[in-house]
């Protein structure tokens, strides 16, 4: 009865959880992640469509195979050895399966560096422009009635719209990639900042005044330093568009990068692999968001509030 | 040196219309005067401050500090607001100086050893207020009472001809009110700090202050004139002498001149048989 009232305590709206219910909460909402995957691959087996999606276990052995330690790789190598005529021979097939092997967790090396490449330049880029612009249009209105409703404009046109046009004016290199990733999160930035610049309260910028202060000691003594773990977060949030955006740009026009690599699996019908790219780019995301919100902390003690 | 308020006005433009919030107001505060502005909420006391601060513009009259025209903010008049505002990523000792870092401050202040006794001053001016231990606290580890001391010290530390002050102690506890009330009243006196004060509590006015002038109710002026017949050097006692209770109902009385008017409507609404609810009966 008492277990059955705590229970029910820790039902209500903003009750705080301890760490082991916690634990306990996380772990129950990967476990029913799970046995919806594995429900809805077994409906495609029991139709034997078992290809078209693959269970939670086959994309596993797909990540061990990639490691090198998977069930396939172990077939592959038994059936070379079996068929080789001499013990020697039978380690050189092997080393020539393992080799094949290795080769697939190179091209996923490769592929990862590239996306990351063409994301981090592109992000660069869009923070280094969108947060000053953003820090401007939210402390001069002036700026702001200049360029705000033009940005805002812009925001609104979809980004995957503007593909055909960028393959026409930059081709198809580098060069259209990193323009649709920065065009998708320079908006973003922009807005954020400038909203984030917007909530300094106006006692500091008065305060600042009456110390003294200039317009431009006003914008970088006062607001900008006020205003820095918002950019921060704004910075997180648009990290996560950029990937968004690099999977697009990847898909309609690349010979390398995670979302060039999903429309080959896609074409090849290698679904399990496919899958396996998939669980890759969410644990990026959830690492970069992760790495942010620790910088974050760690960078700006001060503003660091209890959840309660 | 002196502040002189002549004729000032405030007139609020809205689509439906203009509303007056301060009529012709006109005072000055002289050197080390301790001046309190005591009225009800949204008399134009705190307007007429912020006024004096440059940061409200005037719809007429003008305001003279040292014979010069005021137009916008300044290092001259220090300013202290109700809700602290401190610098949230700068400790103690950093927001109280503050202003040192700012270019204005450090071209008037010269000389090396100019620059260091401002410094110095600042360093004193931590441990006035009783803030030594906690010079590398962040305000969010401070108390409300803390934080108005920085704020308070950062005023001091530029050197202001005057400080502003817009209600400091409204948002303290009654025991923290009295002792930072004692705190600025020896403080005033010691630095010989000429203050202009806005508050909305009368006992407090009168405590501190060398005059009160109190507003009358939306559109605002000032109704009355009060020079404090006290020794400035008061102890926080007073308050509980029959003079100083005097005083305060006298200017109460000037404040809620209808509130036994109030008290009337209220019971007859309390009475109303048809308000009559059932609850606990």
């Amino acid at each position: 009865m008492e277990l059955f009232r705590k229970a029910t305590l820790m039902l209500r709206p903003r009750h705080v959880l301890g760490g082991s219910a916690k634990a306990v909460g996380i772990a129950l909402g990967f476990i029913l992640f799970a046995l919806a995957w594995s429900g809805l691959s077994r409906n495609y087996a029991a139709e034997g469509k078992a290809v078209l999606f693959p269970s939670p276990q086959a994309v596993w052995a797909v990540a061990m195979d990639y490691m090198g330690v998977g069930p396939k790789t172990a077939v592959k190598v038994l059936e070379a050895r079996a068929s080789a005529p001499s013990p020697a021979a039978a380690d050189f097939a092997e080393d020539a399966v393992r080799a094949e092997a290795r080769e697939d967790l190179k091209i996923l090396g490769l592929d990862l560096k590239v996306s990351f490449r063409r994301v981090c330049i592109a992000f660069l880029l869009a923070a280094l422009v969108g947060v000053p612009l953003g820090l401007f249009i939210g402390a001069y209105h002036w700026f702001e009635s200049i360029l705000q409703p033009v940005t805002e404009f812009i925001r609104y046109v979809p980004v995957p719209a503007l593909v055909p046009l960028l393959i026409v004016v930059f081709g198809i290199d580098e060069a259209p990639k990193l323009m649709l990733i920065f065009i998708g999160t320079v908006f973003q930035i922009i807005l954020m900042t400038s909203d984030e610049v917007r909530r300094v309260p106006m006692d500091l910028v008065h305060l600042c005044y009456t110390l003294g202060g200039k317009s431009s000691e006003v914008v970088f003594k006062v607001m900008l330093p006020a205003a820095l773990p918002g950019i921060f977060d704004a910075l997180r949030l648009s990290n996560g568009w950029a990937w968004t955006w690099l999977i697009v740009a990847e898909l309609v026009a690349a010979n390398e990068g995670m979302g060039y690599r999903i429309v080959r699996f896609q074409r090849y019908l290698d679904t399990d692999k496919l899958f396996f790219y998939l669980i890759i780019l969410g644990l990026i995301g959830l690492l970069l968001d992760l790495l942010f919100r620790l910088l974050n902390r760690s960078l700006f003690r001060w503003a660091a509030t209890d959840k309660r | 040196m002196s502040l002189e308020i002549s004729q000032i006005t405030k007139t609020y433009t809205t689509r439906r219309g203009s509303t007056e919030a301060l009529l012709p107001t006109t005072f000055t505060v002289d050197p080390g005067e301790f001046v309190s502005l005591v009225g009800p909420s949204g008399c134009g006391k705190s307007t007429t401050l912020y006024m004096v601060a440059g940061i409200e513009a005037i719809s007429s009259g003008s305001i003279r500090l040292n014979g010069q025209e005021i137009t916008r903010p300044g290092r001259d008049r220090g300013m202290v607001f109700q809700g602290y505002s401190l610098m949230p990523w700068l400790n103690v000792e950093e927001n109280v100086k503050f202003s040192h870092q700012l270019a204005a401050n450090i071209k008037q202040e010269g000389t090396m050893s100019q620059v260091l006794s401002h410094y110095a001053y600042a360093d004193r001016l931590i441990e006035i207020v009783g803030l030594a231990d906690f010079r590398k606290s962040l305000p969010r580890e401070l108390s409300g009472g803390m934080k108005q001391r920085v704020a308070i010290a950062r005023a001091l530390a530029n050197r202001p001809q005057i400080l502003l002050m817009d209600e400091p102690f409204g948002a303290l506890d009654a025991q923290m009110r009295e002792e930072m009330q004692e705190l600025m009243l020896l403080l005033s006196i010691h630095e010989r700090t000429t203050v202009l004060f806005v508050t909305h509590d009368v006992e407090e006015a009168l405590y501190l202050s060398s005059r009160v002038l109190v507003y009358s109710p939306r559109p605002g002026r000032i109704i009355e004139e009060l020079v404090v017949p006290f020794d400035r050097d008061r102890l926080l006692d007073i308050k509980l002498t029959p003079e100083f209770v005097q005083l305060k109902r006298r200017l109460l009385h000037l404040l809620h001149g209808s509130s036994s008017q109030d008290r009337a409507s209220i019971l007859m609404r309390l009475q109303d048989p048809a308000n009559y609810s059932p609850i606990n009966r």
